[in-house]
């Protein structure tokens, strides 16, 4: 790794939740409750979540858009560390983002990080976008309503900031 | 033929990719400032920093001002914007739902206490 070779291409997500940490991850990796992982607003399929904790395995859930538009997601394990990390390649096979099980490292790669504080779990979400990421890689029915150019911007800008002064 | 047309996302990826020139686009985001005051918060010299500058200038995220004297840089946001819509589909697919993760966690909390 050349550290002169890094894009941030990379988003990094921080929340804090009211919950502890095995709390949270398990509502990662339990089938059973990933039912947040559903948008609120679009039915919720009858097809049942898949999942396979383990590294190389993976989770599959059926995203529901209308009675026409469905698409799969999840990912392929790559690390686990209980109630700690979770690494995995984002996608499924045949659904978005795009994921080819020869090559994991196509996909954007997701990091899942666990910090118990005393108010409440940190969970940072750190995402690596490969840069040849086909430009057909977001789909046409991706809802493309943006924020105004302000918002984007101070947001990118804050991202910036937040970069650890030595890449 | 040569090709030297990098497309302008890798163009402004590449910008980015080096904390000095954030460290400038973080200044410039607070209003404009000559390549003097860009180099005074770092241990370069000035033909350093105007080497990243220039880098800056070719992704276009900074333009040079006219005055022969007094040239100061300003940001141009356009490209963030750019490299931030790109971003945007698989940032926001994380971000709209945690809300409701954090819901959930709140409901699982309900149910064990009742």
């Amino acid at each position: 790794m050349t550290p002169a070779d890094h894009t941030p291409r990379s988003f990094t997500l921080t929340w804090t939740l009211d919950a502890p940490p095995e709390t949270v991850f398990g509502a990662w990796t339990d089938p059973a409750r990933l039912g947040w992982f559903y948008n609120p607003e679009q039915p919720i399929p009858d097809e049942p979540i898949e999942l396979d904790l383990r590294v190389g395995g993976a989770w599959r859930q059926m995203m529901v858009i209308d009675e026409e538009t469905s698409y799969f997601t999840g990912g392929v394990y790559r690390e686990i560390v209980p109630n700690e990390r979770l690494t995995f390649a984002w996608g499924a096979t045949d659904g978005w983002p795009r994921l080819d099980l020869e090559d994991l490292d196509q996909s954007p790669q997701v990091t899942l990080h666990l910090r118990q504080t005393p108010s409440g779990t940190k969970m940072t979400l750190h995402c690596e976008l490969p840069a040849d990421l086909p430009d057909d890689g977001v789909p046409g029915w991706w809802p493309m309503f943006r924020g105004g150019m302000h918002d984007t911007v101070d947001r990118l800008v804050a991202e910036l900031n937040r970069m650890p002064a030595e890449a | 033929m040569t090709s030297t047309t990098a497309d302008p996302l890798s163009l402004t990826f590449s910008a980015l990719a080096d904390p000095t020139r954030r460290a400038i686009l973080a200044t410039l985001a607070k209003g404009e400032a000559t390549v003097g005051e860009l180099a005074k918060p770092h241990a370069m010299s000035l033909p350093a920093i105007s080497r990243h500058l220039k880098v800056l200038e070719r992704a276009g995220l900074v333009i040079k001002g006219r005055s022969a004297q007094w040239r100061p840089c300003r940001l141009d946001a356009a490209p963030l914007a750019a490299a931030d819509a790109w971003m945007a589909p698989y940032r926001d697919f994380f971000e709209s739902r945690v809300a409701r993760l954090a819901e959930q966690l709140a409901q699982e909390r309900r149910q064990e206490e009742s």
